[in-house]
């Protein structure tokens, strides 16, 4: 009795309920407020932390570091990117399987996927910082907790919260000073990033894809959207309530994107050569403005989000480069 | 009765067709209609109502009619009112066959239907395939033994359709398409899905139309069918064939679409009773009906995104089923 | 299929010719053998696991011998269509199965399923088949009740019903009289000797009651370990010897005094020789199976 089939059907019902759920929540309020933090006219970098520190994280908890740790686990791409980028490649002692950039991250211990972590593993890499995120991780990290270890994590869901990561990572590793370098340079980049799409004289209608068949977008709440309009376009999604909504194709068609952006060479390619029936009238498809993004670059919180908005802002926009 | 329901499949694809992210009025419908009759362009108005959303509406209408349509022939197989199209283990199948499309990410169109759907389909008759071989001893096939075969294999596709899902969740921050599709979702369903799946559909509806009087001997039990007259092991050969092919055509085209198998015979057995030559007919119709009208609701609830088609049907047919099987009495049924 | 009426010498029926059979590793039937007469009632008695049951489903073709064969007009019932057997052959199972809510009428019709085509609607002929069926055994009135709402009684009548719908040459009966009160005990047995009289059908009917079986049959078959033990008139069968000898009892043997058939008048703790044997091991084994 494929109950099987519905079980499974049905745990898929509550997952998704319960991602939308948590969506129109938000961040928890116990987060740490970054927006005021994130302002450029910002003072020089904090005191250095003095461990033992004690810090609330993404999920509100409050964590104790108890000395400045030099053996890392992260357990997620964004985490393993960010870490590299703060120059602190050689204390990372174990990373997920799917962290493969930088290329030397791609050497160090792999500690099992992103849901099914080898909670052994970690612990036999007497890590000093776990390194994690949250929605679907927090029941693993609750139990690498009760395991003794440190837990950290960050659930950033905006480009501004990925800042603020970067400066709490730095924080609770004892590299405030990189953290902040790169925070001031990655917001640099951002506002510059903005200035140049306000300085565009087109809004593009954007439809991001997500997933083909069956088709899902991107919604307010992903990544995909912050980057469409701050790179000065109109995700048609906006209005949806959740961040990767199914997408009726009739709707597609009726709000007429001027560019889709798709992050499979398959896609790109059958849109460019009209092998999609019924998408040959959106104006993207006629006009060829199909734009191939790295998947990576852009579901992942960390550093490379603002090298895709860069790209992205010249290829949503071609009467820049000409200006330019 | 049968008229009745008949009026409320047209009245369903009428509405299904008219409401959605844009509406469409009957003029329209007809201009549209006239334009593609005379084989002229579609104006790019008509383009949406033509290409995309009737036969979207239209496929919902046969997946509908093909999930209860094998739910009823599985009901008189296991002589079991809780046999579903499910039962034979095909939709894990399906799920296996479109959780591997998935892994190679994007969908390959050269054929005209996506991978997955194809994939689920291969899938779904593998899976069909082992459990008609488990569950056959001596040209035989033994009712029990198959009722187990389909779950062994069932439970096992399930767990495989889990690994694969759990290999390739890679993703960060990016939806999973396999929970959508195991929701079931009958989104950019376009013509050439119609006319691949309407073959199949026929083929398995033809064949349980067939056999409608055998079906009614066989449920008094094997043995009195077969003093009936009834050869019953080929009936029951082509029953679970037949229910196995619908159900293999409703779940490429629409993902794991739960509860319509399960409760549209039963809505159509309060309705006209159990004589089989009026039972298929009502359950094809009001499964078709309620399919499109789920359908129609998933396209507008939550506008413009989408609603998985499985759990509307679940939503909505609970109650519903409660409440026929509350009040609900048989009504002479002609 | 019009009843064939030979008065003076009635042409056999059915030849069972034989028969063996097993569950498994179980033999239930040794090498049966038995004729049934055109019209004449045939009662087949005999302990429970002798059999009985399972000869019944071997006759109609729902079991494959393992040897012998069962003959009717010299054909070999297992060579036969199923289509062609039904109208041959009507089975009267110990269950009715009526458990999904068809009406009374809907009922009979289906035992003119061997005779209708596939989508056509019951013909003129059909239809009085289905009139003249209900209205012999009595149902006439309850055509459009649901079956589910009928009595044990009235669901056996129609399940006759439906059997002689099919007009059949031979009618197969498991305990038709079993859980029914001794009025309606003695109507359905008046019913199928009446039948059987005026039709020229053969009919065998399973009993237990072998006082009834004397009183309504032409012949009495009686069966023990697999095989027809003996078989003959009433009066030559049901004796003292053949009690103590198939039922293990000791038990007096009189006579009717209206119509001079033998009754068995039965003493309490009058066992003297409990059954033993395979018929008995299988019986404990089969109870609640029915397995006659």
């Amino acid at each position: 009795m494929q109950q099987i089939g519905h079980r499974m059907a049905w745990a898929m019902a509550f997952l998704i309920m319960a991602a939308v759920l948590a969506a129109g929540c938000g961040k928890p309020a116990g987060a740490p407020q970054p927006t005021a933090a994130a302002s450029p006219s910002r003072p020089a970098a904090p005191a250095p932390a003095s461990f033992p520190l004690s810090v609330q994280d993404d999920l509100g908890r409050q964590v104790t570091i108890p000395v400045e740790p030099r053996r890392i686990v992260s357990l997620a791409p964004s985490n393993t990117e960010i870490l590299f980028a703060l120059g602190l490649g050689d204390r990372v002692v174990g990373v997920t399987k799917f962290c493969d950039y930088p290329e030397a991250a791609k050497l160090k211990e792999k500690v099992g996927g992103f849901q099914d972590v080898d909670v052994e593993k970690v612990v036999r890499l007497r890590p000093d910082l776990v390194l994690a995120t949250g929605g679907v991780q927090q029941p693993v990290l609750r139990q690498l907790e009760k395991l003794g270890l440190t837990v950290y994590a960050v659930d950033a869901k905006s480009l501004e919260d990925v800042l603020d990561d970067i400066s709490a990572i730095g924080r609770v590793t004892g590299a405030e000073g990189a953290a902040e370098a790169l925070r001031r340079q990655l917001q640099e980049r951002l506002r510059r990033a903005r200035d140049r799409a306000a300085r565009a004289t087109s809004r593009p209608k954007v439809f991001f894809e997500i997933w083909p068949d069956p088709l899902i977008t991107a919604g307010p709440g992903s990544f995909a959207h912050d980057l469409v309009e701050a790179a000065g376009g109109e995700n048609i999604a906006a209005d949806t309530a959740q961040p990767y909504p199914q997408f009726s194709l009739e709707t597609l068609l009726a709000r007429n994107p001027d560019v889709i952006v798709t992050p499979f060479a398959q896609s790109a390619a059958d849109l460019k050569q009209g092998r999609r029936r019924n998408w040959e009238q959106i104006r993207a498809v006629r006009e060829g403005r199909v734009i191939l993004v790295d998947e990576n670059e852009v579901s992942r919180p960390g550093p490379r989000l603002f090298d895709a908005l860069e790209r992205l802002v010249d290829q949503m926009h071609p009467e820049l480069a000409a200006g330019n | 009765m049968l008229g009745l329901a008949g009026t409320a499949l047209a009245a369903a694809v009428v509405s299904g067709a008219a409401a959605g992210s844009v509406p469409i009025s009957a003029g329209d419908m007809r201009a549209a209609i006239a334009a593609v009759a005379a084989g002229q362009p579609l104006q790019p108005e008509h383009v949406i109502f033509w290409n995309v959303r009737l036969p979207r509406v239209l496929l919902a209408a046969l997946v509908g009619a093909a999930l209860s349509l094998s739910g009823a022939a599985a009901q008189a197989l296991f002589r079991n009112p809780l046999a579903d199209p499910y039962v034979l283990g095909i939709a894990s199948g399906a799920a296996l066959g479109a959780a591997l499309a998935f892994t190679f990410q994007a969908p390959w169109h050269a054929v005209g239907v996506g991978l997955a759907p194809a994939a689920a389909f291969a899938g779904a008759l593998l899976a069909l395939g082992l459990v008609y071989r488990l569950g056959t001893r001596g040209g035989r096939i033994f009712i029990l033994q198959l009722l187990l075969a389909g779950v062994a294999v069932g439970t096992s596709f399930s767990a495989l359709v889990w690994l694969v899902v759990l290999i390739q969740e890679r993703r960060q921050h990016l939806a999973s398409p396999i929970f959508h599709w195991l929701l079931g979702s009958l989104a950019g369903r376009d013509w050439i899905y119609l006319w691949a799946a309407l073959p199949y559909f026929l083929l398995g509806a033809g064949i349980l139309a067939w056999h409608a009087r055998e079906l009614n001997a066989l449920l008094f039990g094997e043995e009195q069918a077969l003093t009936l007259g009834v050869p019953v092991e080929p009936l029951k050969r082509r029953l679970a064939f037949a229910s196995g092919l619908l159900t293999a055509v409703a779940v490429a085209c629409a993902g794991v679409t739960g509860f319509v198998g399960l409760m549209i015979p039963h809505v159509a057995r309060l309705l006209v009773g159990p004589d089989h030559r009026f039972l298929l007919p009502m359950a094809a119709l009001t499964g078709g009906a309620f399919l499109v009208v789920a359908d129609l609701l998933a396209r507008v609830l939550l506008a413009p995104a989408e609603i998985p088609l499985g759990i509307l049907t679940a939503l909505a047919g609970g109650p519903f089923f409660l409440y026929l099987l509350l009040t609900g009495q048989r009504e002479g049924g002609r | 299929m019009a009843a064939p009426r030979d008065e003076r010498a009635p042409a056999v029926l059915v030849r069972v010719d034989g028969v063996t059979f097993s569950y498994g590793a179980q033999q239930v039937l040794r090498g049966a053998s038995l004729d049934v007469m055109a019209g004449e009632l045939v009662a087949l008695v005999g302990p429970n696991g002798a059999g009985k049951s399972t000869l019944l489903k071997v006759m109609s073709g729902v079991l494959r011998p393992a040897g012998g064969g069962v003959f009717i007009g010299g054909t070999n019932v297992a060579s036969m269509p199923r289509r062609d057997l039904a109208r041959l052959v009507a089975v009267v199972p110990q269950e009715s199965g009526f458990h999904s809510e068809f009406t009374v009428a809907e009922v009979v019709e289906m035992g003119r399923l061997p005779h209708m085509g596939r989508f056509a609607p019951p013909s003129a002929r059909d239809r009085a088949c289905i009139r003249e069926a209900m209205a012999a055994v009595g149902v006439a009135h309850l055509a459009s009740r649901p079956v589910t709402a009928l009595s044990g009684g009235q669901a056996r009548l129609v399940a006759i019903a439906r059997a002689l719908a099919q007009e059949p040459r031979l009618l197969l009966l498991d305990e038709p009289t079993a859980h029914l009160d001794p009025g309606h005990q003695l109507s359905v047995l008046a019913l199928l000797r009446r039948l059987a009289r005026r039709r020229g059908l053969g009919a065998v009917v399973v009993l237990h009651d072998l006082n009834l079986a004397s009183l309504f049959a032409d012949r009495v078959a009686v069966m023990r370990g697999g095989v027809i033990a003996g078989w003959g008139r009433p009066e030559a069968v049901i004796t003292p010897e053949l009690l103590r000898s198939v039922y293990g009892i000791a038990a007096v043997v009189g006579s009717h005094p209206v119509t001079g058939q033998p009754q068995v008048f039965f003493s309490p703790g009058e066992v003297v020789d409990p059954p033993r044997g395979t018929w008995y091991d299988l019986d404990v084994r089969s109870r609640g199976e029915g397995d006659g």
